[in-house]
């Protein structure tokens, strides 16, 4: 049993600290979505670090991702739950809300081995991340490895 | 054999104790006397907790006193005596009603038996073709459809939003047509009920996207699309399949992904791959949206075309009317 817990702690540890982060942002003039990968410092947390670069792009990149909206994580085995803050989710418009979900999920499937994500709004399962997108259910591996836009406008 | 010796016993048991204490249909516990002694206690609520998955009771002995601390409350006993409410209350005796009162424990009472259900229905979920029902415990529930209704009935003693349903008593009912159920999954604690319609001619549904009603999205016949349509930035939107699904709704992303692809290719809409509000899992429905008036006039040709199926049924309002989704 101590063993477990041991074994338990050093994976989430793995998990939480000492890795690097990709996060994904959109490139101004392609519009193409890039990952940048980031060092997390020693000492802090690798998924409160991905929401803060996810939240400030660097120069030639945008991201649809509100400041400070980052309120929780858990991981439960092979799942992550994320709770996201509701007021700085509110304005994001259809296309906004869109990206934000895909930045969010690519960035944390390529950044964490987890196979499932919950996403939360205030400590609750909520309808919708911010008007449109759905996020009830749970979001997989398989379905979020690559950005899930085909263009075919030109 | 075997059953004959049961029945009698149970035959007996009805006959001479005072008590039978039931979780469904397995007896825990008889006894003559109505009242508790403090090991009986114990062996209740362990057994409530097991049976119902509720959090396990923690039990205390501190020399003379004892207490179970269990769904958030607190029972005592000092040896004589039973100690309620923090101490506000005490009582020299304790009969199995007020045993399961005090932990909010719901049960019913048929003569001489109390039964407390075999399963708690914490909630059912109707998304497309898919109805999950979440439950703590060990369900005895049938699913059917009759007369164009879905049912869930209990064969057991089922409780469900605030009350106890009977052997047979119908818990809940959903309108789904034609539609009968094809395949129960079960997973650890839901039930997901699949519902089929094979024998209806398959259709593309198009209807209007409204984000306060989605009551005209319903279950489609199999092989069959909906389009749910609204205007902005032409887009073409398919929902991802989720693991809570438990790769049920594989078939129909398939459909969908494939009918929704050709279209934007068509349209010269972008393709994305998202969980929109009102668009159902496990459903081939798509949401498009559409940039132009001359985009909605071609759009049941179109579909007609892509998809190969003839028969169109078109919900639709004028393009001024449909929902905005802005750019």
């Amino acid at each position: 049993m101590k063993r477990s817990l041991i074994l338990l702690f050093l994976m989430i540890s793995f998990l939480i600290l000492g890795i690097e982060v990709k996060v994904v942002y959109i490139d101004e003039f392609s519009g193409n979505a890039v990952i940048k990968p980031y060092e997390v410092p020693e000492g802090e947390s690798a998924i409160e670090v991905l929401f803060e670069r996810l939240s400030s792009p660097p120069k030639m990149y945008r991201s649809f991702i509100p400041e400070d909206i980052f309120r929780a994580a858990y991981f439960l085995e092979d799942t992550l739950v994320v709770d996201l803050k509701r007021k700085n989710l509110e304005n994001l418009g259809f296309y906004e809300e869109r990206m934000a979900l895909y930045q969010i999920l690519i960035s944390i499937f390529k950044t964490f081995s987890v196979s499932k994500v919950y996403l939360l709004v205030d400590g609750h399962s909520e309808s919708a991340l911010a008007k449109f997108v759905d996020i009830s259910y749970a979001f997989s591996r398989e379905d979020w490895q690559t950005w899930p836009v085909e263009v075919n406008q030109f | 054999m075997r059953k004959l010796i049961l029945l009698i016993m149970l035959v007996y048991g009805s006959l001479h104790f005072s008590i039978i204490f039931q979780i469904g249909r397995e007896i825990i516990y008889t006894s003559e006397s109505v009242f508790l002694n403090f090991d009986d206690t114990r062996k209740i609520v362990d057994a409530v907790s097991f049976f119902l998955e509720y959090q396990p009771p923690k039990f205390v002995e501190n020399k003379d006193y004892q207490a179970i601390i269990f769904n958030d409350r607190i029972l005592g006993y000092d040896g004589k005596d039973y100690i309620l409410h923090d101490g506000n209350v005490i009582k020299d005796s304790l009969s199995v009603k007020e045993l399961l009162d005090y932990f909010y424990i719901p049960y019913v009472s048929v003569k001489n038996k109390i039964i407390v259900p075999s399963a708690f229905v914490e909630s059912i979920e109707s998304a497309g073709v898919l109805i999950t029902v979440y439950y703590l415990g060990i369900p005895k529930l049938y699913y059917g459809v009759k007369n164009g209704i879905f049912e869930v009935f209990s064969t057991g003693y089922t409780f469900y939003n605030g009350e106890i349903y009977n052997p047979g008593e119908v818990l809940y009912q959903i309108r789904v047509g034609n539609f009968e159920v094809g395949e129960v999954v079960e997973e650890q604690g839901k039930d997901i009920v699949k519902l089929i319609k094979k024998g209806e001619e398959k259709k593309v549904v198009i209807i209007p996207y409204n984000p306060n009603n989605f009551s005209l999205i319903k279950p489609l016949p199999y092989e069959s699309i909906g389009i749910v349509v609204g205007k902005g930035k032409g887009i073409v939107i398919v929902r991802p399949t989720t693991p809570d699904l438990q790769g049920l709704d594989r078939e129909f992303f398939k459909l969908a992904k494939n009918t929704g692809q050709k279209l934007a290719k068509a349209l010269r809409y972008n393709f994305e791959i998202c969980p929109i509000k009102g668009i159902p899992p496990a459903s081939s429905y798509i949401l498009v949206v559409l940039e132009n008036p001359d985009d909605y006039r071609k759009l049941p040709g179109l579909l007609r075309r892509l998809s190969g199926i003839e028969k169109i049924v078109d919900f639709t309002v004028s393009y001024d009317q449909l929902f905005d989704f802005g750019n």
